[in-house]
């Protein structure tokens, strides 16, 4: 126990430091704080984007699916990084030319002016921050719960420490902090996967390694090993489903304010193949083969909620004493995704609603102070959110935040593809696909038994392009700064 | 993304990326079995990976020597 203690408060020191030094040379700027003054590099770029998707989930959601309903789940992150790869190299691009040449700070700012409709920017940062807040709750919630199967502390108590620690990090150094503690969380998630998932196949499965465990499952479990898994949960209309549903993943807010970062348009030809083969290949490889094979060989008791935490539980029965790193190793999983969650939040918040509507005259400092006021509330409400209702949070996150997050990808994607998209289409088929998304959660009869995402972004889209296309068209003005300019820009030559 | 199909090197990439995802998603669900590749890795691992592998060669070969912005 007491060397728990010490782990953890070096773990804090650390962490804390990289925010002070953040803050110590940081240019006291919005763009800066916000931003990284849109100066990240390929290398941090590549951990900020992998580890800022790759949350507790990976470590626990994920593999424990597949634990109980066999590999069928890996679709999801065939799409996911599919999506990410599009969004990196097909929309990136322009959305980063357009916010840097205007010097938009928000994602939402940039929309606002396309489709010259103000109120657009005030609906969509409402909705997007309806769903990412308790995203947030569910990363603090799984650190809390792993912590507490590890050393008995209680779950708030594990939530209240990583909580400061991140209250702390964002507040002083901001984006670039977050983005820099995003390479040294990326290193210690993976190498702790990795090493865990290494050990316990030593230990456990001397004999064949990865193969003993499949032929374990052929003995005992066959149906594990392919679709549609022991409970027939993955049909092929399940596989197409979970794979557009992994796809839709390209519009998560936190993932797209990242290409806002970038330092210059080379990053798009690196980074979509960093993705597809150090991510997808190499890094989900590890949760496929501890969920999916694995686990359910040595420990095919755990059915139900415990499948959840299958992968520590393996760790913990064979490899006991490295059940410390592992959960560090999660939890830097955890407050990576969490704080760039927190620092889109906020930005949406302190930027788009605060600056854009109620103060449109702050000043750049005051929006700073503001964007820090609003990530220590924007946190507390979330462990508040956390506590109060920790069962409805993980229903919320795969039924809700995911498929309301799609809901303003139309209206990105075609924001920044097509010149004919506008305000209304793009008012009416966001609203249209959120209402029919919360409507379907009172009325499951609406969903066809389809995925949520399903029916309402189809809706979305078809409203977009047809309300698009019967009222006026973009002016002049917006097809020159949004399409022309643009264009001209990621044509020159490299600064 | 609009500049992609101006060009016919930019016309092969899109219709290579949407072939394969195409396939993966509204084809191989259908047509998966219990077999297993290289000895454990189950359909849809084995064939998301090769669609993996297939956008990877493609994306380096476009970027790298087509893409007007690069």
């Amino acid at each position: 126990m007491t060397l728990n203690i010490v782990v953890l408060i070096i773990f804090a020191i650390v962490i804390i430091y990289i925010g002070a030094y953040g803050y110590k040379i940081s240019a006291k700027t919005a763009e800066d704080f916000m931003l990284a003054s849109r100066a990240l590099g390929v290398l941090v770029m590549f951990f900020f984007v992998l580890f800022a998707i790759s949350s507790a989930w990976t470590f626990y959601g994920y593999p424990g699916y597949m634990h109980m309903h066999g590999p069928g789940y890996v679709y999801f992150i065939w799409g996911a990084v599919t999506g990410f790869t599009c969004l990196f190299f097909f929309v990136g691009p322009r959305l980063w030319a357009v916010t840097r040449m205007n010097r938009y700070i928000s994602p939402l700012e940039a929309l606002g002016e396309r489709y010259e409709m103000p109120a657009l920017r005030f609906v969509l940062a409402i909705i997007l921050l309806i769903y990412i807040v308790p995203y947030i709750c569910v990363q603090l919630l799984g650190i809390g719960v792993g912590l507490e199967a590890l050393t008995g502390f209680p779950v708030l108590y594990g939530a209240l420490y990583f909580t400061a620690i991140m209250l702390a990090f964002i507040i002083l150094g901001g984006m670039r902090t977050v983005a820099w503690a995003n390479v040294l969380f990326g290193l210690l998630y993976a190498l702790t996967f990795f090493g865990a998932l290494v050990g316990v196949i030593m230990v456990a499965l001397p004999e064949g390694g990865i193969m003993q465990a499949v032929d374990i499952l052929k003995e005992t479990n066959p149906e594990q090993l392919s679709v549609p898994g022991p409970h027939g949960e993955f049909t092929s209309v399940m596989l197409i489903g979970t794979i557009i549903v992994g796809f839709l993943s390209l519009s998560w807010p936190h993932i797209v304010i990242q290409t806002m970062t970038a330092r210059d348009k080379a990053i798009f030809k690196y980074l979509p193949i960093l993705l597809l083969v150090f991510g997808g290949l190499l890094f989900y490889t590890v949760p496929y083969i501890f969920g999916a094979i694995i686990s359910p060989a040595l420990m095919p008791e755990l059915t139900g909620a415990a499948a959840d935490n299958a992968v520590q539980l393996t760790i913990m029965e064979y490899l006991p004493g490295f059940g410390l790193v592992a959960i560090l190793g999660v939890a830097a999983a955890a407050i990576s995704s969490a704080s760039i969650q927190l620092m889109t939040s906020s930005i949406f918040m302190a930027r788009d609603i605060i600056h854009g509507f109620l103060k449109p005259d702050m000043t750049e400092r005051s929006l700073v102070t503001w964007t820090r006021v609003v990530v220590a509330g924007l946190v507390f409400l979330s462990l508040g959110l956390a506590m109060w209702n920790p069962t409805a949070l993980g229903l919320y996150l795969t039924d809700i935040a995911t498929p309301g997050f799609a809901q303003w990808a139309p209206a990105l994607i075609g924001g920044i593809l097509w010149k004919r998209g506008t305000g209304w289409g793009a008012m009416v088929g966001t609203v249209a696909g959120s209402v029919y998304l919360i409507a379907s959660f009172f009325i499951p009869q609406l969903l066809f038994d389809l995925h949520p995402v399903l029916p309402s972004i189809v809706i979305n889209i078809v409203l977009y392009v047809v309300v698009s296309l019967l009222t006026a068209a973009p002016s002049e003005e917006v097809e020159t700064k949004f399409f022309d300019e643009v264009d001209e820009y990621l044509s020159a030559p490299a600064e | 993304m609009r500049e992609i199909p101006t060009h016919k090197p930019g016309k092969i990439f899109l219709a290579v990326m949407l072939i394969s995802f195409i396939l993966l998603t509204f084809v191989a669900p259908f047509l998966y079995t219990d077999r297993l590749y290289l000895g454990w890795m189950s359909g849809p691992f084995f064939y998301g990976a090769i669609v993996t592998i297939i956008w990877g060669v493609a994306l380096y070969i476009y970027s790298f020597y087509y893409w007007p912005y690069r």
